[in-house]
């Protein structure tokens, strides 16, 4: 036999080894790939119900999120008798981990019926960044200076800003407009009122009144005292009722306040340590502060009713995540709603 | 002439190698690519329509804005509900269907060229004369 004949013999043998290889190889990877398409498919379909299930949903009990004593049995955040997106602010607070009446994620996902794990974050639909740009210090006060840029992603937000200042013995506001959402502000703060002071900033989108975010920085005026937020009380807002939690025996309340965009006032104590919420329209995102003192030290603290942002659930960085995006209300104002699965 | 016999089978076995090599690459090329789901994701955007009109409906402010031609606030309004990198057109008909914002257009760019979910929503007003407006929401993920 030629040695040409036995060169071609070889290299069409080697060719049909090749394409059947790659047939054979081909109908396999099309035959996972076609399977997974279908389960994803199908997991997808049957995440989306259980999202929808948490948004469009009371629960069970109906109003599990308002009185604590209630176990609850089924997982779902829409307000009673409201429309389609209204989420309850009550249900949204006690997802917060830092209320005393959260409900811990593992009650969460029995309640939600599903071998899966989840994650649900809640968030302002806009953030606010406020940052220290200047201060002068006089005999008796000292003026400081703050710029406030208001965006969502990157994207500037022209928004109406109320902001407050609160301190030992002080209190003042002022209102700005964030046009192309920069704007700039300053306050004049007694040097008697040294300690920690906190600048609570509200935005209102121009073109929306419901579309509000706030931010609160605190800074500390002539002292190097540092004490971060809830290190000596816990505050846990639920049905319009503030609960303070002191962590220390010797804590005493002086008083405390509540900040809303255009409106504040204090709040009525009711018992030793709990506070009477009033219900205000209109009003968006509460924050509420107390001030005290622990022996002689004074502190001032606050959280935010609904207690907004928050995240609660399963860490779902390693897996593969499926993610529902809502708009959804609370008392009449926009937030912003993802519901992870982890798969 | 043995070594050009021998030459001819060396090529035969180069372009068989040759073949294998372009098989084998196209082979790995098709098992990396992802396809993506169009129905999902206009399922995904239409979820998204209603649920942004709905909220913006829902305290009347949508027919608030239609009633005043305040298309900005309604354009303005959008931009900051929808998630960035979601483009969007809104057109809003009266009940003969006649387009009321012809001159100016609630988008937030150019149409990007893929396929897009429409969403149609009957608006009613709340002042005293009743009108019921026609809501047509386009909406598709840009890139």
């Amino acid at each position: 036999m030629p040695t040409v004949s036995l060169d071609t013999f070889f290299a069409c043998s080697l060719m049909i080894t090749v394409i059947v290889a790659a047939m054979a190889a081909t109908a396999k990877i099309s035959q996972i790939n076609i399977a997974n398409y279908g389960n994803l498919n199908e997991k997808s379909d049957y995440f989306a119900e259980i999202a929808k299930k948490i948004v469009l949903n009371n629960g069970r009990p109906q109003n599990w999120g308002a009185n604590p004593n209630l176990t609850l049995e089924s997982l779902g955040l829409a307000e009673s008798n409201s429309h389609p997106y209204a989420l309850d602010i009550d249900k949204v607070s006690r997802l917060n981990q830092q209320n005393a009446y959260s409900i811990p994620y593992s009650a969460l996902w029995k309640a939600l019926g599903t071998n899966y794990a989840f994650k649900i974050r809640i968030g302002q639909l806009f953030s606010i960044s406020v940052t220290k740009t200047g201060q002068i210090q006089h005999e008796n006060q000292t003026t400081y200076w703050f710029s406030v840029n208001v965006e969502k992603a990157g994207v500037p937000v022209t928004a109406a800003i109320c902001c407050y200042a609160i301190g030992r013995n002080y209190m003042d506001s002022t209102y700005v407009f964030a046009q192309n959402g920069e704007a700039e502000l300053n306050f004049t703060i007694p040097n008697s009122s040294n300690g920690t002071i906190l600048l609570i900033t509200f935005a209102r989108a121009s073109y929306n009144p419901k579309v509000l975010s706030y931010n609160v920085y605190s800074f500390y005026h002539l002292t190097d005292e540092i004490a971060a937020n809830e290190t000596y009380v816990r505050l846990s807002p639920l049905n319009y009722t503030l609960y303070v939690e002191p962590f220390y025996q010797n804590v005493t309340l002086t008083d405390c306040f509540l900040f809303a965009y255009d409106y504040n006032n204090s709040l009525n104590e009711i018992q030793e340590n709990v506070y009477d919420i009033p219900r205000l329209l209109n009003s968006g995102t509460m924050v509420l502060v107390v001030r005290g003192f622990k022996g002689s030290t004074f502190f001032m603290e606050w959280t935010a009713y609904p207690q907004i942002p928050l995240e609660v659930g399963a860490n779902l960085e390693q897996s593969e995540n499926h993610v529902f995006d809502y708009i959804v209300s609370i008392e009449g104002f926009f937030y912003d709603l993802q519901i992870l699965f982890g798969d | 002439m043995k070594i050009r016999e021998n030459r001819k089978g060396q090529i035969r076995i180069i372009e068989a190698f040759f073949s294998a090599l372009l098989i084998i690459s196209a082979l790995l090329l098709t098992s990396s690519l992802n396809y993506p789901n169009k129905e999902e994701t206009l399922d995904e955007l239409t979820q998204m329509g209603i649920n942004v009109l709905l909220e913006l409906d829902n305290n009347g402010t949508l027919a608030e804005f239609i009633d005043n031609q305040d298309w900005l606030g309604i354009k303005r309004s959008l931009e900051i509900l929808l998630p960035n990198g979601v483009w969007f057109n809104l057109t809003v008909f009266d009940n003969n269907m006649t387009v009321l914002n012809q001159d100016f257009s609630i988008t937030n760019g150019k149409a990007p060229s893929q396929r897009k979910a429409s969403i149609e929503y009957l608006c009613v007003s709340r002042k005293t004369t009743f009108q019921v407006y026609t809501v047509r929401l386009q909406l598709a993920k840009v890139g």
